[in-house]
């Protein structure tokens, strides 16, 4: 029969990375608190024991059993996992680095009469800083085993497997060390026991704790000296137990410990000094959040631009020239090479920009430099009650929405991880980016811009507003952030290969778990796209196939928007823009001017499989030539001239903003609403769909219905707008030096001080 | 005493003894104690963040950010500079 094992210890200590190395699992971990929330779990063999290992999130004290409603998530896991008591064994996971702050937990579970083994992480990094642990000797005083490791490199993971199976087979072992408390509490505790009051010290003292509480001691509590002894102490019984442990862990930690250096702990400080400088921590900030979005972005992209011919050569060319030669019918070749195919090649295609993201923020994260971020501009997020990771995820979303909703893993609270997520669909990606550039190229110049930027103004502006209404809503909190506290780490340098191996393993899983959704789609569009009305299949998409009959039944509602019955390709662009928002271009030149993305059944009769290869490959060799311009970051805008408003019926530029508003808005990809639906569940990616399609549909419609019959109110906002910008940036930089000011005021009367 | 302390905006480090806790709700009384922010021992004030709120403190040699809103509610005296931070 297996047995539970459940590790806990401080946030931020290495209990999920030991957790993976022991388990082969491979859970989110990072060098920040509060990365797990949850509980994972897991088995695990030793040589002759079977274990199921969980892995608890992280606390700093051990929670007694009453519930209290300010008590965060976490510390609610905890306590079901306390005091369900089938747990065999704990693992207490502490820092070697801040042993005696830790030891009290150990403490705390030693007089809960727990069965431990005490695992010290981080030696190699304690050794670096000059201190050395002796595991012996604090294994002889807590009478616990005891295993020194180092979960980042993966030592000491052995001994910690055979001290495990041999605490395993013997379960009648347990610690004789007792923390004594001052006489008289130490009476009462005794006293306690003795009357089977409570069934171990730690239950008795908070049962003291909890009887002592409106400072009226009942009966039992009143020995001699022992309200004398609390006199000391504001807040009774938890306070001086407090006290006895962290002096008893300083004790214990000093005899354990010897510190032969004291260098490389100011390194961390330095760097915390320009990073979280009063004037260079926001360009710091806004540099490396630039950094890694070139990576992510521009990187990744490029990577896609070499590997996408081969994807497209692999699972489109060669089934299709294979099915083509067999003289297979043609709607199996449509299915297969346009559905399947092309549902695996989107799928993939993510691939590249999310191994870069994971990659990089495996590098934000472990350096430690993650949590500074959300210190950073954790006052901007607070407007909307969110924490400072929220905009690192905002700020991926730029690129793609898709990493960005993935990268809400990190947020601590559920709440703020739904709102994160649900904001995302609005931030204007650069799938969308690619569509406004190619219809702004229609545009003068001088609007294209204007163009742009209200068209991502517009988008942030609708974020902000589901972000404010689902926080002011649907997600009130219990817990209020004013109580906001974070641990900063140490920074550390992060592992290459487990960097690459995090990146390829956490991208791999979503391109694998996304793909049967994608496919799906894509299967039912490419069906609707080549079969007509009357159940034929046809070569390529006409304006005879079913698509374009729903198309041309849907432009009815887009009345409203300005669109009419001949302009039917629009909306079928909508449709087909489900899959993908970049798929919107190239279905508008299917039926604009008949510019097929893939081919047809006789290009592939016509020539060997030799030169299909042949031209993937010249199509790699094409994306290898874009590298060299890789740090170019202009917006490559292509002009198409079938898009000229007599093709696409355009009357005014109005009516092409307020299209573009509405692919904006509408629908976040399949892609993003899977991963949605992934990080917080269908609810609530069900509900981002339908506010999406709600909100585009009406921002389109006002902005369309005031820039037409109310131009002048067009114009008065949009100068308002420019105006509110220009006027907070002032008012920024003016705040800015007046802090400045006081900060130089404020230093004179300190120097008359210091002179007394 | 005086309840609210005001951020001294002096690019030296600032030592506190912590005198008082005022937050009496017991999740944060116990995460405050287990930090290290208890009565009798002393803090450090290391910096502000860029934007002027979440301050940056140290206790034993660790780090932790904190939003002004708590440390307002902290009772604190000012330590003569030049006391060693840590355990009293």
């Amino acid at each position: 029969m297996s047995k539970k094992v459940s590790f806990i210890g401080h946030p931020n200590v290495g209990k999920t990375l030991l957790f993976n190395r022991m388990t082969s699992c491979n859970h989110c971990v990072g060098n920040w608190s509060g990365v797990t929330s949850g509980c994972h779990q897991a088995t695990t063999t030793t040589q002759t024991n079977k274990a199921n290992l969980v892995d608890l999130p992280g606390c700093y004290y051990l929670p007694d059993q009453n519930i209290n409603e300010h008590q965060p998530e976490s510390i609610r896991n905890i306590q079901q996992a306390l005091y369900a008591n089938d747990t065999d064994l704990w693992i207490n996971v502490i820092d070697a680095n801040a042993l005696a702050h830790q030891l009290m937990l150990t403490l705390a579970l030693l007089e809960q009469g727990r069965r431990i083994i005490l695992v010290v992480n981080r030696v190699d990094m304690a050794k670096n800083k000059g201190i050395e642990i002796n595991i012996n000797k604090l294994s002889s005083i807590l009478s616990i085993p005891v295993v020194a490791i180092s979960a980042k490199f993966g030592t000491g993971i052995n001994t910690l497997k055979k001290a495990l199976d041999i605490e395993l087979s013997d379960a009648t072992q347990r610690s004789d060390f007792v923390l004594r408390y001052p006489q008289p509490l130490e009476n009462i505790i005794q006293q306690q026991l003795r009357e089977n009051k409570a069934d171990n010290r730690f239950a008795a003292i908070a049962k003291l704790i909890h009887d002592s509480h409106d400072k009226c001691l009942p009966s039992y509590m009143l020995q001699e000296g022992f309200d004398a002894l609390l006199k000391g102490c504001q807040y009774g019984v938890t306070e001086l137990t407090n006290q006895v442990k962290r002096a008893e862990a300083n004790n214990i930690s000093k005899a354990c410990i010897a510190q032969t250096t004291k260098q490389q702990q100011e390194y961390s400080k330095l760097l915390d000094t320009w990073l979280l400088h009063k004037w260079f921590g926001l360009p710091c900030f806004f540099t490396l959040m630039f950094a890694v979005f070139w990576v992510s972005m521009f990187f990744g992209q490029h990577l896609q631009a070499v590997l996408e011919p081969i994807w497209q050569l692999l699972f489109i060319d060669i089934p299709a020239w294979l099915l083509v030669r067999w003289r297979a019918p043609i709607g199996l070749v449509i299915v297969l090479s346009q559905g399947v195919g092309m549902g695996v090649v989107t799928a993939l295609s993510f691939l590249p920009v999310l191994f870069c993201v994971f990659i990089s923020l495996y590098y934000l994260e472990e350096s430690g430099y993650m949590s500074r971020a959300a210190v950073v501009i954790d006052r901007v997020m607070r407007a909307l009650d969110l924490p400072g990771e929220s905009l690192v995820a905002l700020i991926l979303g730029f690129g793609c929405n898709v990493p960005g909703v993935l990268a809400t893993k990190h947020i601590a609270r559920k709440s703020d991880r739904i709102t994160t997520a649900l904001m995302m669909p609005f931030v204007s990606c650069s799938a969308r980016l690619s569509i406004f550039a190619v219809f702004c190229a229609t545009l003068s110049k001088h609007s294209a811009a204007q163009v742009l930027f209200f068209l991502y103004l517009s988008g942030m502006l609708v974020a902000l507003l589901t972000g404010y209404l689902l926080k002011r809503y649907l997600l009130r909190d219990s817990e209020e952030s004013t109580t906001y506290l974070l641990e900063l780490p140490a920074y550390q340098q992060p592992i290459i290969f487990e960097a690459l191996s995090h990146g390829a393993k956490r991208s791999l899983k979503f391109v694998y778990d996304a793909i049967t959704p994608i496919v799906c789609v894509c299967i039912a569009l490419a069906c609707l796209q080549h079969l007509s009305m009357d159940g034929q299949f046809s070569q390529q998409p006409s304006s005879a196939s079913a698509l374009a009959y729903i198309g041309k039944m849907l432009s009815v509602l887009f009345y409203p928007l300005g669109i009419n019955q001949q302009q039917w390709p629009l909306v079928v662009a909508l449709i087909t823009g489900l899959l993908a928002k970049e798929v919107t271009i190239s279905t508008l030149g299917i039926f604009y001017a008949a510019d097929y993305l893939y081919h047809d059944a006789s290009w592939y009769a016509a020539r060997p499989l030799v030169s299909v290869v042949l031209h993937a490959f010249s199509a790699v060799v094409d994306g290898l030539y874009k590298w060299g311009n890789i740090f170019s970051f202009g917006i490559t805008s292509v002009e198409y001239s079938w898009l000229s408003p007599q093709n696409t019926g355009f009357i005014s530029e109005d009516h092409l903003i307020s299209y573009l508003l509405f692919t904006l808005l509408y629908f976040p990809c399949i892609s993003t609403l899977y991963a949605i639906a992934k990080e917080v569940g269908w609810f609530w990616a069900k509900l981002s769909l339908i506010w999406s399609c709600l909100a585009a549909y009406t921002v389109a419609m006002v902005y369309l219905f005031i820039s037409l019959y109310l131009p002048w109110v067009k114009f008065a906002l949009i100068n308002m707008l420019y105006l509110g910008c220009g006027l907070g940036l002032i008012s920024l930089i003016v705040s800015k030096l007046y802090t400045a000011y006081i900060d130089y005021e404020a230093r004179k009367p300190l120097v008359h001080e210091a002179f007394k | 005493m005086d309840n609210t302390n005001t951020v001294i905006k002096a690019a030296k480090v600032k030592n506190y003894l912590v005198v008082g806790l005022q937050h009496q709700e017991t999740h944060m009384l116990n995460t405050l104690l287990a930090m290290g922010i208890a009565p009798g021992r002393s803090i450090k004030l290391v910096q502000e963040s860029p934007l002027g709120d979440p301050i940056i403190i140290e206790i034993d040699n660790t780090r932790w950010a904190v939003r002004k809103s708590l440390w307002e509610q902290l009772e604190l005296v000012e330590q003569v500079t030049g006391t060693k931070c840590g355990n009293p």
